[in-house]
């Protein structure tokens, strides 16, 4: 299929990428933002005189209670009542300082891999980095409910390893879009970052090995390898932590997979494989091992037992049935790139 | 999936590594009648719990009015026990507003089947993520033996004493037959195996799963299921492998049927056929649209809302 | 304002009399579909700009689709203006374009006119073709002249038709020019409004709707021989103009609340179509519930799971939603409830305006369910009163009813445009960890206020019930317990008692003869009346309750100035003299019977039922009729 999209340098891609994750982002920004709003509505009811909290009443019933209500009755029957230390109020402040800067923008969603780096340890990088918005929140807890010892509590207001994270917090974990040379494409470390929802997609220009995924394939792990963006629609919304590999165009030596955990109970039905490369035959011996490794462990993981009939009374023979779903992917494929007539 | 629909803050303070044992589910000590089929309703719905390490916090069991709806005060968990035959609305609003909690609805014939019965037919087909008990026991326990919707006919009751007039309601024909039903299961209480797997795979769809318990009334209908205790000939339960399979049962309950829960039409005839007492999984389809999914939106922070609301007040400047 | 009567004769000789009114009515009917609430929205709409008070009012034929030239069909809008805000629709009208005779008749037959009243009517019918029509025009005159109305013919399908092919469809446009002129009002305005009333039409559209205005203008010029000029005032600052209902929409969007469940009803409706429009950008659910029940439930399921949320209805759906008020008091869940009222009982007239369900609102709910009721007078609270409304939902844990009436939900008047604060929102339910020890209904014995419990804070599981509970929310019906928690749920009423104030005096704070007690969309003719009786030398005053549960404090007190004092509402009332009704058996408005409970004054009352919101005028002959001493 002649692609469109070769022309994209990695820029492009990583804007298509980020856009593809902006329901992840969205939750990310949203959840943050209105932390911030609840540090921001707290600290201002809690600090202050008493007079200040009648004004601060007076606020929050609206106009309407204007000549209507004694607002310094008000404020000290029935507003909030506990007052907040100037230390709690410092720390409070301090967090809301750090989440502020992580409720809007993509920056820190967005990784570029130097030529030379270490994928992983950029990926960590980046996750601790964005740790400080979860560490911040721990602090805010400590601090709202007067338990923050600074000696001790401190660190949260720095970074957070991501091996730290709870798993609420991996389940809001913020999607990454990785910029990676073809050079330094080795993902096979990037499995312990796979956990809660996080979503990474690696964009990566040229060619590459021709499975470079096929390793972080387990169960429960959303796992794509395509040079089309629509594609990555699966990995946004999918409830399980999910890891892809962008091509810059589509190249026969490059599988393009995905593997989806809802998709069924086996390999071979969770995986649908638009693209297989071709084998080399035996004694060419031009490929290193590593491609072939883990081309096959591709191949064995989306191979359909043969001859096995599925658990269905009458049911038909298990081929068709799988051929639809990639029939589908293969029309909405081609609908994307829009070729005008096939084969023009 | 986890939407947080609210803060990230509550995240952090959460003790990750609590690690939750079938006991951390129970509250006080049940009251229901002895041999009161609705202890084992209980103890499945806590077993599920820990089989699905689901936290107390964010759990919510919601009921009506009757014996039955008594549960939530025995689960240590959040619980509404509001009004007769309004669980539903109620658990709409929970899981609408806050769509991350685990929400159950636990109702009895008369609440869900009779009272209820508009929001029934329409929580049907909102198909919010949540898991529908009704507990049918075929009388009203609570009120002391009043015929129910369910009651099979002639049978003498308080109100009814020669006799009930009018044929029983099926409630699963009667969900079966609703715009956007999504799982339709049917259990008995006295196969806790069966009501486990029922639970379990109520709780994993994604949508709207109604779950009809049969439920043993010893006070007032002891001889109601008594031979279907005493015969698991009468039982013929519901097989196929995407359906529910209670591991261990095959051997006393030999009498069983394929059924693809993926098949409407047969569901609804097995359903309407009350020659057999069936149990499993009548009907499943998680592509159907889910209401809190539809109605999902963006939420603003009080600065975007006012700004929008100036743009509003735009339109109405003099 | 006396106007002199020509008759419906021809206008030979002009002679110009330029009338400067502080005040006056303007009416345009037609067959429905004709266009003649455009015409009065334009209209009102340059006036407000002019810097006149406005208040608008729809006229609306009860069937969707009546047949027209039809008496009971007639369609239209009533604007009242005034060199001062208007705050209410006013008395009878003065002037009035009609499309055909038999809508003027049906606005004649219901006493709208006043006497004087000028009259523009359209003269095709006298001549039509078919001799039905001449002779139903005949019998309308014959009828009409029996009132000193001033009746001009105007040419209006014979005018229209130089412009457009079908009249039917411009005719409303050929109306705004006569007012256009014989108001004064900016010719160029209104053809900035007229173009941004259809900016989503075709441009031709405009330019012929412009070609029509110009015509009626200089039609009006040509023929017409009394002009009104009604001042305007300094705009205080930028104003906004809309009905009470869309206010109450847009204040629910201000005071953060995010979820709204309901059921149709009129005239609380239109409050939905607002938020079905808008509501979703801010991030907020309009819940259409199967019935009235459910969206209660809805309501409270999701109040009770976070934030406060609300519902709307009018009475009937507030007779459903009562057993869920119980259980919202009992449970101390915060829910706001906002009841546009119609007329009762059962599906009554579901247009028009009453205060009849005061009592059901209050004492409503089956048990001892205290909880606050509170009543916006003018359209600008409407919007204001829902940020306060929720903020005392959240804070006393209960339920606030709010009753706003089809007089608001109808009514179009500008008000100061708000100036908006993000602190009128909620915050996020809190999802704090509770403490160990704490419990549910940790009622504090002094005020009965407790902290609530929200699902998702970890240590806060319990399970809230509507069966008679404890702090623990354990069921309990030892005695104890029960008086302890029926105290405590009451208790937290009379602590919000405590902060409010006591309602002001409209006239002399000092006392005198007569106080007028009122409470709702009623205010604006009240304190009209009150005022015009007082420039008659009448020594009366009037107070306006804003809170009716609990009732403001100060109330027996302020009574004790007044030699008496007495209601003015939209309910029933047996009138003392009629067949049968003593003063002993006597049924009082229902304000009434709640202020003589509490306060032991013999309070009186004057309430009407007429399908309407009250005329100022009517208001005013009340007063005079039950001055101590007087008449009555
Ligand atoms: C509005 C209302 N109507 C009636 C009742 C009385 N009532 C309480 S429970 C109940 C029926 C209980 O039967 P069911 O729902 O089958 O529950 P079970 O007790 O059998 O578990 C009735 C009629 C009530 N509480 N509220
Ligand atoms: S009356 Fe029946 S349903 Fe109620 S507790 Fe007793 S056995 Fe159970
Ligand atoms: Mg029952």
């Amino acid at each position: 299929m002649p692609s469109e999209n070769s022309g994209l340098d990695s820029g492009d891609l990583t804007v298509a990428a980020l856009k593809a994750l902006t329901p992840r982002v969205e939750a990310f920004h949203s959840a943050v933002a209105t932390a911030v709003e609840e540090i921001r509505t707290f600290v201002t009811s809690r600090r202050g005189a008493s007079e200040y909290r009648a004004e601060q009443a007076i606020m929050e019933l609206g106009p309407f209670a204007v000549g209507r209500l004694n607002a310094e009755k008000f404020a000290f029957l029935l507003g909030s009542g506990e007052r907040l230390s100037t230390e709690a109020e410092g720390v409070l402040e301090r967090a809301e300082e750090i989440l502020d800067g992580f409720s809007m923008g993509e920056e820190f969603h967005h990784v570029v891999v130097g030529p030379g780096e270490d994928l992983r340890d950029a990926v960590k990088d980046a996750l601790d980095h964005v740790g400080q918005v979860f560490g911040a929140s721990r602090a805010v807890e400590l601090a709202r409910d007067g338990r923050f010892e600074p000696d001790e509590h401190n660190v949260f207001l720095s970074s957070l390893a991501f091996r730290k994270w709870n798993r609420s917090e991996r389940q809001l974990a913020p999607p990454l879009v990785v910029e990676v040379g073809n050079e330094d494409l080795l993902p096979a470390g990037l499995g312990e970052f796979l956990d809660g929802l996080v979503k990474i997609i690696l964009v990566v220009k040229g060619p590459t090995t021709p499975a470079p995924l096929a390793r972080l394939i387990t169960p429960g792990t959303y796992v794509v390898q395509t040079a089309d963006v629509a594609e990555l629609s699966g990995l946004a919304s999918s409830p399980h932590p999910g890891v892809a590999l962008l091509f810059d165009e589509e190249r026969d030596e490059q599988a393009r997979f995905v593997h989806d955990p809802d998709a069924g109970a086996t390999p071979s039905q969770r995986i649908t494989v638009t693209h297989m490369p071709e084998k080399p035959s035996v004694g060419h011996g031009r490929r290193t091992p590593v491609w072939l490794e883990e081309l096959e462990h591709l191949e064995a993981l989306a191979k359909k037992p043969a001859g096995v009939a599925l658990d269905v009374e009458g049911a038909v023979p298990s081929a068709p049935v799988e051929e639809v779903p990639a029939d589908r992917l293969a029309a909405l494929l081609l609908a994307q790139v829009d070729l005008g007539t096939p084969g023009a | 999936m986890i939407m947080p629909s609210c803060s990230l803050l509550h995240l952090a303070d959460e003790d990750d590594d609590r690690v939750f044992e079938m006991g951390d589910y129970e509250g006080p000590i049940a009251r229901w009648c002895s041999g009161c089929g609705d202890h084992s309703v209980l103890t499945a719905a806590q077993r599920l719990m820990a089989d699905k390490q689901l936290k107390p916090e964010t759990t919510v069991f919601v009921s009506g009015i009757g014996c039955s709806s008594r549960f939530p005060h025995y689960m240590n968990t959040y619980g509404f026990h509001g009004i007769h035959g309004r669980a539903l609305p109620v658990a709409t609003g929970v899981k609408l507003s806050r769509p991350e909690l685990d929400v159950f609805a636990v109702m009895g014939d008369g609440d869900c089947v009779s009272i209820g019965a508009g929001h029934w037919i329409h929580a049907t087909r909102y198909n919010l993520d949540m898991v529908a008990l009704l507990l049918d026991n075929n009388i009203y326990g609570l009120t002391k033996k009043q015929t129910s919707p369910t009651t099979p006919r002639g049978y003498k009751s308080n109100t009814q004493p020669r006799g009930s007039y009018l044929l029983p309601m099926n409630p699963l024909e009667a969900t079966l037959g609703v715009t956007n039903a999504s799982f339709v299961a049917q259990t008995a209480e006295w196969i806790p195996a069966h009501l486990f797997a029922t639970l379990k795979a109520a709780y994993e769809h994604r949508g709207f799963a109604f779950v009809r318990v049969l439920q043993r009334c010893p006070h007032f209908m002891p001889d109601l299921f008594t031979d279907a205790v005493k015969t698991p000939d009468m039982i013929e339960i519901l097989d196929h492998p995407e359906g529910i399979r209670a591991a261990g049962i095959e051997k006393i309950y030999k009498n069983t049927t394929r059924h693809d829960p993926a098949d409407l039409n047969r569901a609804r005839e097995l359903a309407e056929d009350m020659s057999a007492i069936r149990l499993g999984l009548f009907f499943r389809d998680e592509s159907r649209p889910r209401y809190e999914e539809t109605r999902a939106l963006q939420k603003r922070t009080a600065r975007e809302k006012m700004d929008l609301l100036n743009e509003d007040f735009d339109r109405y400047a003099v | 304002m006396k106007l002199e009567t020509a008759g419906a004769s021809a206008l030979a000789e002009k002679e110009m009399s330029v009338h400067t009114v502080s005040d006056i009515s303007v009416e345009v009917v037609s067959d429905s579909g004709e266009g003649a609430q455009k015409c009065g929205t334009i209209f009102g709409s340059v006036s407000a700009k002019m810097g006149n008070g406005v208040w608008t009012v729809e006229i609306i034929p009860a069937e969707v689709e009546p047949p027209p030239r039809n008496p009971a069909g007639a369609s239209g809008i009533r604007i009242r203006l005034g060199d001062k805000e208007v705050t209410n629709w006013g008395d009878e009208t003065n002037v009035i374009v009609a499309f055909n005779e038999q809508a003027l008749l049906g606005r004649h037959d219901l006493n709208a006119l006043a006497d004087d009243a000028v009259i523009l009517l359209e003269n095709m019918w006298a001549t039509h073709p078919d001799p039905a029509v001449r002779k139903e025009w005949e019998d309308a005159m014959e009828r009409l002249s029996h009132r000193s109305y001033r009746i001009i013919e105007v040419p209006m399908e014979e005018q229209c038709l130089t412009v457009v092919d079908n009249a039917r469809k411009g005719k409303n446009m050929f109306a705004l020019g006569l007012l256009t002129w014989l108001f004064d009002r900016d010719l160029e305005r209104t053809k900035e409004q007229i173009a941004f009333a259809f900016r989503t039409k075709k441009p031709i559209i405009t330019e012929n709707n412009i070609k029509l205005l110009e015509l009626g203008y200089s039609w009006a010029e040509e023929n017409l021989d009394v002009r009104y000029v009604v001042p305007g005032m300094e705009a205080a600052g930028p104003m906004v103009v809309m009905n009470g209902n869309e206010a109450i929409a847009l204040g629910a969007v201000a005071a953060g609340l995010d979820l709204a469940a309901m059921y149709p009803i009129t005239p609380a409706t239109s409050v939905s179509h607002k938020l079905g429009e808008i509501f979703e950008k801010y991030g907020g659910v309009l819940h259409q519930a199967e019935d009235e029940i459910a969206a209660a439930g809805v309501a409270i399921g999701a109040s009770y799971a976070g934030k406060c949320t609300f519902t709307i209805t009018s009475g009937p759906g507030m007779a459903l939603k009562t057993e869920f008020l119980g259980l919202a008091v009992m449970t101390e869940i915060p829910l706001v409830l906002v009841n546009v009222q119609r007329g009762g009982p059962s599906t009554g007239l579901p247009t028009k305006v009453e205060q009849s369900d005061l009592l059901a609102a209050t004492y409503g709910q089956p048990g001892d369910a205290p909880h606050v009721v509170m009543a916006p007078a003018t359209i600008g609270e409407c919007f204001d009163i829902m940020t306060t409304a929720r903020r005392i939902a959240e804070a006393l844990r209960t339920v606030v009813i709010v009753l706003s009436d089809a007089n608001l939900a109808t009514g179009v008047a500008p008000f100061p445009r708000p100036e908006l604060s993000p602190e009128w929102q909620a915050g996020p339910p809190d999802q704090r960890p509770i403490p160990a020890g704490a419990k549910p209904y940790d009622w504090d014995p002094e005020t009965g206020l407790s902290r609530r419990f929200i699902p998702g804070q970890a240590g806060g599981e319990h399970t809230l019930t509507g069966l008679a509970h404890d702090e623990r929310s354990k069921v309990a019906y030892d005695s104890d317990t029960v008086q302890r928690s029926m105290t405590m749920r009451s208790r937290k009423l009379a602590v919000f008692q405590s902060t409010l104030l006591p309602p002001e005096i409209n006239g002399d704070p000092e006392g005198g003869d007569l106080l007028i007690v009122g409470w709702g969309s009623t205010k604006g003719a009240i304190e009209e009346a009150v005022g015009r009786a007082r420039k008659e030398g009448l020594s009366v005053s009037s107070t306006h309750l804003t809170f009716l549960s609990p009732l403001q404090p100060g109330l027996k007190e302020i009574f004790g100035r007044f030699e008496k004092v007495m209601t003015v509402e939209i309910n029933y009332s047996d009138i003392v003299g009629d067949p049968y009704i003593t003063p002993e058996n006597r049924r009082y408005g229902q304000l009434a019977m709640m202020l003589r409970a509490q306060t032991l004054v013999d309070v009186d009352c004057w309430t009407r039922v007429l399908g309407e919101p009250l005329r100022p005028g009517k208001i005013l002959q009340a007063i005079r009729q039950h001055m101590p001493g007087g008449e009555a």
